[in-house]
Formats: C-alpha cells, structure tokens, sequence
C-alpha cells in the first residue's frame, strides 16, 4: 500500500524523478531512513501491544494499568516523529506539486530546492527546540507513568534532526545534479 | 494582517510545492514571529497535536488495514463482492463500488486507495473489454464510498479535529446510511453507462459460488462488524478496537488464510509506519496552525463573514459546500478535515447543524473535491494508473461526479439520513 501511494501519489520524490536529476539519495542516508523507518515500526507494534495488553488487563485481570495511555501516547510521537523523517527522505509527504511538475528543469531545480531548505529549516527548530523543552521537563515527573513529562520531545527532537539531515541532502542533490536537457522525440 | 501572513505563508510555500505539513508548520511559525509570540510555541504545539489519545486508533487502523491488503482479506471481499454484482451489467465497475463498502478506507487516503484497488481493478477491467476511461472513473468515484465505513478512520480523524468531544461511535454509524445511499447511486449510474456502451454481461456464477466466496470473505466482514459493535456496543473504545483489529487481521491472515508470511509482515509494518508518518505529521503540523486560528479568531470571523452574506441556512450550506469543494480540490482528504474542521465547524454549529452531521458531510464533500476537475489529487492518480490522460477522464466522469454531488446534496439536506441510525442505535 505504501509502496504504490509512493509511487503514486505527485511527491518530491516523483517530482525528482521526472528530472532524472535529483534522483533519491542513496548510500547510508537510504539506510539510516530505513533504520528510521523500523524505529517507527517498532513503536507501532508497541501500540498494538500496549492497547491489547490494556484489554486484556480490564477484562480478564479486572485491572486496568495507568501507563497504558502516556506509553502508547509517546510511541505515537515515536511511530510519527520517526515515519515522517523517513517520509521526507522517500519524498513521499502530502502536497501539491502541479506547479513543480509542469515547471521546466531550471524552476523545478529552484522550487525543489527552496522546498528542500523550508523542510531543513522545520527541522531544524523541530530539532533544537524540541531539545530545549526536553531538558526543560526532565526532571518532572509524567502522570502515570515512570517517565520524565517532557518524554514526548525526545523522538521529535531527533527526528527533527533526521529530516534537516534528509532535507539537506535532498537540497545538495537537487543543486549539483546536472539539469535534464528535453528529450528529442 | 497576521491572518494573511498565515494563510498567504501557507498558499505560497503550498503551491511552490513544500509538503502540507511542513507549509502548516512554517506558517505557524512565520506568524509567530510576526505578532511577536514566541516561536517555541510552534513545536510545542505540534507535541501536543500528536497528544490526543483518540489519535492512537489513526496508525492502528491503517495498520489493519495494510494487514487487510496484504493478507488477502481484501481478496476475499472483492471475491465476494464479484460473486454478488459481477453479473450485472458493468461488471467490475459494479464490483469495484461494493468492494469499497465492504472494506472501508483501508488506508485512510483516498489517494493510496485508488492506486491499490485501482492497480488491481483497472487493468482486469480493460482486459474484459471495458473502455479505460470508464475503468478510471468508476474505480475513482468507487473510492469514495469507503471514506464513510469502518476501519477509514477519516471520521476519528474529524472527531480529533473538532477537539474530540464528538463520539466516534456516532460518527461511524451515522456515515452507513450515507455510505449505502452512495453505493447504490454509483452501482445505478455504473449500470446506466454500460447499458450505453453496450457493454457484455457475464454469467452469474451461481449461489453454490456465492455461499463458498461468503464463507471465505466471513473474516473479513466480521473485523468491520467486530469494530462497528464494540465501540457501538461501548465494550471497547475506538482506539482499543482498533488494536483488536490488529490483532484480528494478523490472525486471520497467519492462521486462517495463511496468505501472510514474514516478508509480506515485515512490509506491511513499513507501509503502515509510512502512511503513519505522513498522516500523523500533518496532523501535528497542523495543530500549531489550528492554535493560531484560535488565537488570531479566524473561525468567529469565517462565522461573521458568512452570516453576513446570508442568514438563510440553506444557502448558506450550499456556500460552505462550495468553498471546501475548491478547497478540497487541492490537497488530500487528511489535510483538508484537519485543517477545514475548526474553521467550518463552529459556523455549521451556528447555523443549527449537527456536528456528527457535519462530520458527514464533510467527508463526503472532501471526496468528491478529490475526484473535482480540474485539479483533484486523485484525478492524477487514477489516470495514472489506468494510462490515459486527464482531459480523457473529465469528459466522461460527469455522470459519476453527479450523482455524487447529488447524494452529497441528499445527505445535506436529509439530516435524518445521518442522524437517524446513531439515535437509534442510542435508544
């Protein structure tokens, strides 16, 4: 399902392609957003986890955890935060690229690059704030469970230093590529 | 001024093709630095947008979903659904339109919708000698019906939009009738052009075929009435159904159909954190941008401005209608609730509508914005897939983008049609 919505749906990434230029970054980038990716899986099978461990605990145990709810809470921030970086390496994020690709070689190469620096640029705050407020609630306590409150900004902050990463190296591919010449018919 | 920065912030970097989410989000942040707020405010509101544990049943749905695809419960329903109406006449458009009822928005984007079903439906299509543009549309407008059922989770997404406070299991019975309504609208108008056409009728396989494909589809019906009942019935909430669901499919596909092996798991959790990236990251994004359409007044002034135009609530729902139609036309349905929901919500409160009402309307409204000529998202999909090109699908998608818009109109006008199952299914 992914894989054909990647591949369909008018992304950065398709935009890319058609110039036959700014082609996905491949090399440890491509490894490091898959590893991205598992991490995001990862917590996704935590949440089904913690939600049926949460069922079963109110029915058959007759007791139900208070820790459910800010753990499954924090690996949705974990399965988003992490998804959504890996997203913007596969340049597979929700837009509206009709502009991009019906501009020639040379305004794809601007646009594409603006939009690559607007994306590093999110991160980047996304990264360096995000970070701010973690040290900023460390040491206050979440309500229901062992953790520091401000647990949330942890994948969020490193995650927003992914998609600057993505982001840049997306910027780079578009900038030194050479622009595709039309084809002859 | 600061209401320009924001939505003149967000058209541009939108057009200049900056994903949705990351456009929301320097919006946001343009704006905060412009009135002078401090622009922190920006990721702590995206932390909380993510914070709504309604939010959790999003990623667990299209987490079944993707189970649903891959596992061959999908297969079985379109099976079923080919046993049942793939006689009459339009075949596979026929098919196409009740296997979306059967198994909801899988995904939960109608984009990714089209290019699955549509990958599987439309080339079988034109092989059995149906025109590609009646493949495309049919497939195309079918996509719409899904959007309504259980497990698409655009209602909880609608429901988180407009704060939570709206029952989902509200929500999800009062998109039935509508989906119904819509179903039958499209199998009707499918018939009617290949009545046209001419188009050959197959035989039907007999009801010793139907009862062996009923069996085999049974699972899969069960999931959609195992998550329709248990929150109806309040045995689980919505985002606990939606773990159970999870665990149903990976069940059902493991031991049952044995279709799923370790591969087809190891993808389906990677498509699933995908999709759950994209969708979720909007929905933060979008978070901070809602904060400030609430800080700056945006919804009391979109009241204001309507109400000055008109206090009649018949034209002024044709007006709301119109403007999230061309709204909707340019970006995907999850984005578009999102964002649409505390802006349109509080003046459809204004003007006497029910929100699980609105809710309804709302989703099919952005529907059919997808398939709108001359810019829906999933126009370019469709026709992508089925290799022919848009003006092509725009002379002929008439018939089905207005029957469409008239069960949207129905449905509008007809409260009852939303409102009634929910109240029922109360008392």
């Amino acid at each position: 399902m992914a894989d054909a919505h990647t591949a369909m749906t008018p992304g950065l990434d398709e935009a890319a392609a058609n110039a036959d230029a700014y082609d996905r970054p491949r090399g440890w980038l491509d490894r490091l957003a898959s590893f991205s990716t598992a991490i995001a899986g990862f917590a996704l099978l935590g949440m089904v986890a913690v939600q049926a461990l949460q069922v079963f605990a109110r029915y058959v145990l007759n007791d139900s955890p208070g820790w459910t709810e800010p753990v499954a809470l924090l690996l949705l921030n974990t399965a988003m935060s992490f998804g959504a970086a890996a997203g913007v390496q596969r340049g597979s994020h929700f837009g509206f690229f009709i502009l991009v690709h019906s501009a020639g070689p040379r305004l794809r190469r601007v646009l594409t690059a603006i939009s690559s620096l607007v994306i590093a640029s999110i991160g980047a705050v996304l990264a360096l704030w995000g970070g701010e407020l973690l040290l900023d609630g460390i040491d206050i306590p979440m309500a229901g469970a062992p953790l520091p409150q401000s647990a949330v900004y942890a994948p969020m902050s490193i995650a927003g230093a992914l998609i600057c990463l993505f982001a840049l190296q997306r910027l780079a591919a578009a900038l030194i590529a050479p622009i595709a010449q039309p084809r002859s018919e | 001024m600061e209401v320009a920065v924001l939505f003149g912030v967000f058209a541009l970097l939108l057009i200049i093709g900056v994903p949705v989410a990351f456009s929301l989000a320097s919006a946001a942040l343009a704006t905060l630095i412009y009135i002078g707020l401090p622009p922190i405010v920006m990721v702590q509101q995206t932390a909380a947008g993510a914070g709504s544990a309604s939010l959790i049943a999003i990623p667990l749905f299209i987490f079944a979903g993707e189970i649903m695809l891959r596992g061959g419960i999908s297969e079985r329903l379109i099976g079923l659904a080919s046993a049942l109406v793939g006689h009459l006449r339009g075949g596979l458009g026929q098919v196409s339109v009740l296997s979306s009822l059967f198994f909801g928005g899988v995904s939960g984007s109608a984009i990714a919708d089209v290019s699955a079903i549509g990958s599987a439906m439309i080339p079988q299509m034109v092989r059995r000698g149906f025109d590609r543009d009646f493949a495309v549309n049919v497939t195309m407008t079918a996509a719409m019906v899904a959007l309504l059922v259980p497990p698409s989770h655009n209602l909880i997404l609608y429901s988180a939009s407009a704060g939570g406070s709206i029952s989902i299991a509200d929500l999800f019975a009062a998109g039935i009738l509508p989906a119904l309504l819509m179903t039958a609208t499209l199998m009707l108008t499918c018939w009617v052009i290949a009545r046209r056409r001419g188009y050959a009728i197959e035989a039907f396989p007999g009801f010793g075929v139907v009862l062996r494909r009923l069996v085999a589809a049974l699972p899969g019906l069960l999931l959609v009435a195992l998550i329709f009942v248990g929150i109806r019935a309040g045995i689980f909430t919505a985002v606990e159904s939606a773990a159970i669901a999870v665990v149903y499919a990976l069940l059902v596909t493991t031991l049952v159909y044995r279709n799923l092996g370790w591969r087809d798991f190891l993808e389906t959790v990677t498509g699933a954190a995908r999709t759950t990236g994209m969708i979720l990251f909007v929905i933060a994004s979008a978070a901070s941008f809602g904060w400030l359409l609430a800080y700056l007044q945006v919804p009391t002034a979109a009241v204001d401005a309507l109400t000055s135009l008109t206090t009649d609530k018949t034209l002024l729902l044709l007006l709301m209608i119109l403007i999230l139609l061309v709204l909707g036309t340019f970006m995907d349905l999850a984005p578009m609730i999102i964002i649409c929901t505390p802006i349109f919500l509080p003046l459809a409160k204004a003007i006497g509508v029910d929100p699980v009402h609105f809710g309804v309307i709302l989703i099919l409204k952005g529907g059919i914005s997808l398939i709108s000529p001359p810019l829906g998202s999933v126009l370019f999909v469709g026709t992508a897939i089925g290799k022919i090109s848009i003006g092509e699908t725009l002379r002929t998608i008439w018939p089905f983008w207005l029957a469409a818009f008239a069960v949207l109109l129905v449905v509008t006008f007809v409260p009852q049609l939303s409102l009634w199952l929910p109240a029922m299914l109360k008392s």
